[in-house]
């Protein structure tokens, strides 16, 4: 018993040590958004994929090649456009003709991180190239199933504005987008120590992504996956996510609640965040600081709410208060 | 006034019926009318704004109504003899003197209604108006009386309505949406903006019932006048001219003389007209149909021996006006219901406070718990026979009511252990770190199963006593 517990804690070390690691990494060229950061190495933690919106400009390509840099992973882009078809995704089997036949040619889905840039200018039909990678971790081209490498994660982008000619994600797809994340203009004090990374840096326009080190292995990022599996979740904790989740469904001013996906997502996010902290135990807060990224793109607001201008982030903040903590 | 291009089919009516024709002249006629009515009262509810008093805003505003109506009567005279509807004609009926006696003391007379098509349309001095009133209606009002009656009530029942409206789709509450309809009807506390609201309230409720009044009033007019003057007779017989004018025409010119013919077989008209007056259908008795429940009455009143009782027959369209006053009634009877249990289930139901459309949600603070009469004594007791959750639950829940209660925390019942940290970052140092100290004993034996050591309960028992909740 006492070695068990032992192993716990030294995993659990282990991964705070980790994240720790990896998140000052991403931070030597990655200057400020710190939830933005934190949202998305929990999430690549916890298996998940990242829907992030903002702004063209603020860092996005460079946040995922920073993160792929921490353990040397591949990452891949795809620039989402009207005309853009399934088959540039996944890949296609092409004839070989000295051979004289088909030959599988892999697309760009099949790296450890794929930034899907503005996912929502290719129509559903090309997004929804992404749903079975997403969610089974596999890629079927002409009835043959590819396993994609492990770690693996969707980071997906959109812009707010620009919705000209734009396509909304679909429910299925955005429900299987374990947070959605948004990233910000930075404070003047965070642009000018971006400007002086950048000046300090050898390329004049951009920073460099070459400085960092890897500083976990790949296997250390799976260890860190098996590690959220020993951070124990209280039933009453349990019970605080879930009774959030479902104050989604029948809360006035939101007309589609979250799913049961968006529960296990919660959790999962909230072992994560536990883990951070070295603690072998989801506490209360762990889930609220949770709840926003995973349940904003979860839910649609009414049409009056939407009229009225209110976001999603403060109906749910009024939602959160709305639900008792659990204290007994 | 051309007779024979009357809109409306004449013959005689009772009363009650003549009422549902001048219901169906303003249903017919709605809009037409309204806008005759609006152009002219407009100016008036502009210039009521002048004054500073709100009663003073209304006096003026129903003083001159006899005005408006006469915009409505002459539109609808207009409209009912098939003529064209000119601003030159509306005026032409404004000229009439005893419309300014309706300025004065007569402003208050009920039978407004029906002597105003004389007063307006027939081209009388004042003696021969008055002559004729007499004549026409034979000091019979009732009619009129009722019809000022439920034009005072409908334009009551539109004016709460509009208020009560109002304020229910603007307040957010049904406490405060009934406190405001019974403030801005005690017109002696309410603002400005509300009194502005009011006017033009009571200026839309007198523009409805002002059609409704004024064809009414026509309708019976109308009807009197056919009545004692056989319009429907001269109707027909104009008819006839019309059709037959060639024919007759032509007869006359080929007779030499009507009066020749009339000299020559004078004695066999004479018996003709004679037979024809004896005939059944010259002579037959009046039946006088009442409501079955008033025969008895009428019998003794009229002191006559033939009196039919029969049911009340209700015209179709006061029966259609009857039908939908009732759905509006009971709709808005059922709708207000429906609301009030709304706000009810919204405000208790859910065990929590309302959304209000995304907006922020009212604080909800800490409910005051039964803590037991001794907490300290209780915590020991939960500890010593080894219900440790039970404890330590009793003793973070003590702690947050007193911290609470004590430095004015405003500790939600939604806040988890992180925000009611944070919320208690201000108070005394002593106080926040026993607060801390409780805090992460409670967090481990809560959600990590680590139940605490006797040492570090009781540490946590006596920076509670000694901080938190003094025994």
């Amino acid at each position: 018993m006492n070695s068990e517990t032992d192993h716990a804690s030294e995993e659990l070390e282990f991964a705070a040590d980790a994240l720790n690691k990896i998140s000052t990494s991403i931070r030597q060229v990655f200057v400020g958004q710190e939830t933005v950061v934190n949202d998305l190495l929990r999430c690549f933690v916890a298996s998940g994929h990242v829907l992030l919106e903002g702004v063209p400009g603020l860092g996005k390509t460079l946040l995922v090649r920073a993160l792929a840099a921490c353990f040397r992973g591949e990452t891949g882009r795809i620039q989402f456009t009207p005309d853009l078809m399934p088959s540039d995704i996944t890949g296609h089997s092409i004839f070989n003709m000295k051979d004289s036949k088909f030959e599988v040619r892999k697309g760009p889905i099949f790296t450890n991180i794929l930034l899907a840039d503005e996912i929502n200018r290719a129509p559903a039909k090309t997004q929804a190239a992404l749903l079975e990678v997403m969610q089974e971790q596999s890629v079927s081209i002409d009835d043959v199933t590819f396993q994609v490498e492990s770690p693996f994660m969707v980071l997906a982008t959109q812009n707010p504005i620009e919705q000209d000619g734009t396509y909304p994600l679909p429910e299925a797809e955005l429900d299987r987008f374990m947070i959605k994340s948004m990233i910000d203009y930075p404070d003047e004090k965070t642009e000018a120590s971006i400007v002086e990374l950048v000046l300090q840096g050898k390329h004049s326009t951009s920073l460099n992504v070459d400085a960092i080190e890897p500083c976990v292995s790949v296997s250390e990022i799976e260890r860190l996956r098996r590690v959220t599996a020993l951070v124990e979740v209280d039933e009453s904790v349990l019970s605080y996510a879930i009774r959030i989740v479902r104050e989604t469904r029948f809360a006035p001013g939101i007309n589609r609640g979250a799913s049961p996906r968006a529960s296990i997502a919660t959790i999962a996010m909230a072992r994560v965040a536990a883990m951070q902290e070295a603690r072998s135990y989801v506490i209360p807060d762990d889930v609220k600081s949770v709840a926003l990224p995973v349940l904003r793109h979860r839910i649609a607001l009414t049409t009056d709410l939407e009229i009225e201008g209110k976001n999603t982030d403060s109906v749910l903040e009024d939602l959160l208060n709305r639900v008792d903590a659990p204290r007994s | 006034m051309q007779i024979e291009k009357l809109q409306v089919v004449l013959k005689p009516r009772s009363m009650w019926e003549s009422a549902d024709l001048g219901t169906q002249l303003a249903v017919r006629w709605f809009f037409p009318l309204s806008v005759s009515w609006i152009l002219l009262a407009l100016p008036f509810l502009l210039i009521s704004f002048q004054f500073d008093h709100l009663l003073a805003q209304l006096v003026f505003l129903w003083w001159f109504k006899p005005l408006y109506e006469r915009a409505v009567l002459m539109s609808l005279s207009i409209l009912t003899f098939d003529g064209r509807l000119t601003i030159r004609a509306i005026l032409g009926g404004f000229t009439d003197i005893r419309l300014w006696f309706y300025l004065t003391i007569f402003r208050f007379s009920w039978a407004r209604s029906e002597h105003t098509p004389i007063d307006a349309l027939e081209d009388l001095d004042f003696n021969a108006q008055s002559q004729r009133r007499h004549w026409l209606y034979a000091s019979d009002s009732r009619i009129a009386f009722l019809v000022s009656l439920f034009g005072l009530l409908i334009e009551a029942i539109i004016v709460v309505a509009l208020v009560s409206l109002f304020y229910f789709l603007t307040q957010s509450d049904f406490n405060s949406a009934y406190a405001g309809v019974l403030k801005i009807l005690n017109i002696n506390e309410i603002s400005k903006e509300e009194s502005v609201f009011l006017t033009i309230a009571i200026f839309i409720a007198m523009g409805i019932s002002a059609v409704f009044y004024v064809s009414v009033g026509f309708a019976t007019y109308l009807d009197r006048r056919t009545i004692k003057e056989g319009w429907d007779l001269e109707l027909g017989f104009k008819k006839i001219i019309n059709r037959l004018g060639i024919v007759v025409f032509g007869f006359i010119l080929v007779v030499p003389s009507v009066d020749l013919l009339a000299n020559e077989y004078g004695d066999d008209i004479d018996e003709t007209l004679t037979r024809v007056l004896s005939t059944p259908e010259l002579n037959q008795s009046t039946t006088i149909r009442v409501p079955e429940h008033l025969s008895e009455y009428v019998q003794a009143m009229l002191k006559v021996e033939d009196v039919e009782p029969t049911r009340y027959r209700v015209g179709i369209g006061s029966a259609v006006m009857a039908w939908i006053l009732r759905f509006i009634l009971i709709s808005a009877l059922v709708v207000m219901i429906g609301f009030f249990f709304y706000k009810l289930y919204e405000k208790y139901g859910t065990g929590s406070a309302s959304i209000n459309k995304g907006g922020k949600a009212p604080p909800q603070i800490i409910r005051v718990r039964k803590l037991p009469r001794n907490v300290h004594r209780t915590i020991q007791t939960y500890w010593s026979d080894g219900q440790f959750r039970d404890a330590l639950a009793l003793l973070y829940s003590a702690t947050v009511v007193y911290v609470d209660a004590t430095f004015s925390c405003d500790i939600l019942d939604s806040d988890t252990e992180g925000d009611c940290i944070r919320k208690t970052k201000n108070i005394d140092a002593d106080s926040r770190d026993a607060f801390r100290v409780i805090t992460q004993t409670w967090l481990r034996l809560a959600y990590g199963n680590g139940t605490p050591s006797e040492e570090s309960f009781q540490t946590a028992m006596r920076l509670f006593e000694q901080h938190i909740a003094p025994s």
